[in-house]
């Protein structure tokens, strides 16, 4: 079931950000055609224009994460949701990985346009692009600290990792707060006025949590000879990611998926 | 053991009680009418047994259930309300309802597309409520349930439209299936009925086979007028 869920709920959101992506696929072509004539005058108006879809497509992309959470469960909508042969917990599974679909493509793409924009400028003022890569290359190789590439996998799997969790915290934080503004104690009350009181209330524990976590000096260490876990900061190191803030994180969303799944199952009254 | 049974259950919103300590059971294969007049509680009755409503007293269970996915793939639920979202076209609705309910009937639901004259590729955006309601009271009769439960499917339409309704109630329903019915509408369903739960006042007022009930010769309608004139007269 959790399968058709996510097939049904992406097909859902698919409609909202489809036209989106259809501007960025638009603006994209522009560019190439304004690259390979040499418009110059579109040249500046096309850029700023993809980098405000990119912008469009993470803001839409929060936006359709609220709406599934919201309409198509506490709407009449949760007419259909709540009577599948489902748990909450199922439902709330679903959701909860197709945003997450959702945020990482919005992410991908913001990542991709950024990179476009800038080799996109470097080729439209510089006669060797090759030349100007291979420069930021070296100059990022010779960085104190610099890790191995084995090492900067590594890297990228727990900036991956990090993102994740960032992620999940946020969907959860949305999904946890419309679920209790739902609920018989709030329902007399507006929901969303009730569900932004409630986020603020998460984003403010979070913030204390992480003021708190920062005390603490635990930090993932990435440099030259590896990746591993150390106490204390050092200026010698590639980074250091302090790691007790995320840890906290990642135990917040196993007990807000958990909370948020008992409500929609036992406390949820749909209008 | 009986297909519905409701045991002591009570539900009020803040200080009113729509439903006040009440008990029946109806064994399964037979029409149930479940009669009141507006705000009797029947809606809110209908939504406890199909898991929409949770804060409330005593039980409620279907096969022995209280609301859970066993009984929510056995119960077909048509409710007052349009709830299919603006973006599904009524291919996508067949689609949506073959993936979730293992009792849904595809071909016939393709097929009554063309019976009921709702276009295959029209987004439920740009329908009239009439065909929102035609698709879903379509959705509900492709699939075959142990159980339908039907809230106020005839409220609101003209007499032509609810003797279209009331066909296709009857004609869709698999041999043996239990339908609980809810209308304050009476004349016009009273002849499909094997049993009548009629509340009021948060009160179960009567609970009967429609034979029993009628065998001196009244009409449920009359049956009807009776209890809630007397409802609202000692009320």
């Amino acid at each position: 079931m959790l399968g058709k869920l996510i097939k049904n709920e992406f097909k859902s959101t698919a409609h909202s950000m489809f036209g989106v992506f259809l501007a960025a696929g638009i603006t994209f072509v522009i560019m190439l055609i304004v690259f390979l004539f040499k418009v110059k005058s579109l040249m500046v108006i096309s850029s700023v224009v993809l980098g405000a879809i990119a912008v469009a497509v993470l803001v839409i992309t929060l936006f359709s994460i609220i709406s599934m959470f919201n309409k198509s469960l506490y709407g009449a909508q949760g007419y259909l949701s709540f009577t599948l042969p489902v748990t909450g917990k199922q439902l709330l599974a679903g959701k909860t990985i197709v945003s997450l679909i959702w945020v990482s493509i919005s992410f991908l793409f913001a990542i991709a346009v950024s990179v476009f924009l800038i080799v996109y400028w470097v080729a439209q003022t510089s006669d060797n692009i090759k030349q100007v890569i291979q420069s930021i290359y070296d100059m990022l190789r010779t960085m104190e600290g610099m890790p191995d590439p084995q090492t900067a996998l590594k890297f990228i799997i727990v900036i991956v990792t990090v993102l994740f969790i960032r992620a999940l915290f946020l969907i959860f934080k949305v999904a946890f707060s419309l679920a209790v503004a739902n609920t018989k104690r709030f329902q007399s009350h507006n929901p969303i006025f009730i569900a932004i009181l409630i986020y603020i209330g998460l984003f403010l524990v979070q913030t204390v949590a992480t003021v708190a976590a920062a005390y603490i000096p635990v930090y993932l260490t990435i440099g030259a000879s590896g990746i591993g876990l150390g106490f204390g900061e050092s200026t010698t190191v590639f980074m250091q990611i302090p790691i007790l803030g995320y840890v906290f994180e990642a135990v917040i969303c196993v007990l807000l998926y958990v909370a948020t799944g008992n409500i929609m199952t036992n406390r949820i009254n749909i209008k | 053991m009986a297909l519905i049974e409701v045991d002591h259950l009570s539900k009020s919103y803040g200080k009113h009680k729509v439903l006040e300590d009440i008990s029946f059971a109806f064994e399964g294969g037979q029409i149930i009418g479940l009669l009141g007049p507006n705000g009797s509680g029947k809606t809110s009755l209908i939504k406890i047994l199909v898991g929409l409503i949770t804060d409330y007293t005593g039980g409620a269970y279907i096969d022995g259930h209280s609301a859970d996915p066993h009984t929510k793939a056995m119960v077909a639920y048509l409710p007052e309300k349009t709830y299919l979202p603006e973006w599904m076209r009524c291919v996508d609705a067949i689609e949506y309802f073959a993936d979730f309910y293992l009792d849904f009937d595809k071909n016939k639901a393709y097929a009554m597309l063309e019976t009921f004259a709702l276009p295959p590729k029209q987004t439920i955006k740009s329908m009239s409520k009439g065909m929102q309601e035609k698709l879903q009271l379509l959705l509900v009769m492709c699939r075959n349930a142990k159980l339908y439960i039907l809230d106020e499917p005839l409220g609101g339409v003209d007499p032509a439209a609810r003797s279209f309704i009331l066909d296709t109630i009857m004609k869709n329903h698999p041999e043996g299936s239990t339908i609980l019915l809810s209308t304050h509408l009476i004349y016009d369903v009273q002849h499909i009925f094997d049993s009548v739960l009629m509340i009021g006042r948060g009160k179960v007022l009567v609970k009967a086979r429609v034979d029993e009930l009628c065998q001196d010769g009244r009409t449920i309608e009359d049956v009807f007028k009776e209890v809630f004139h007397y409802a609202w007269e000692v009320n």
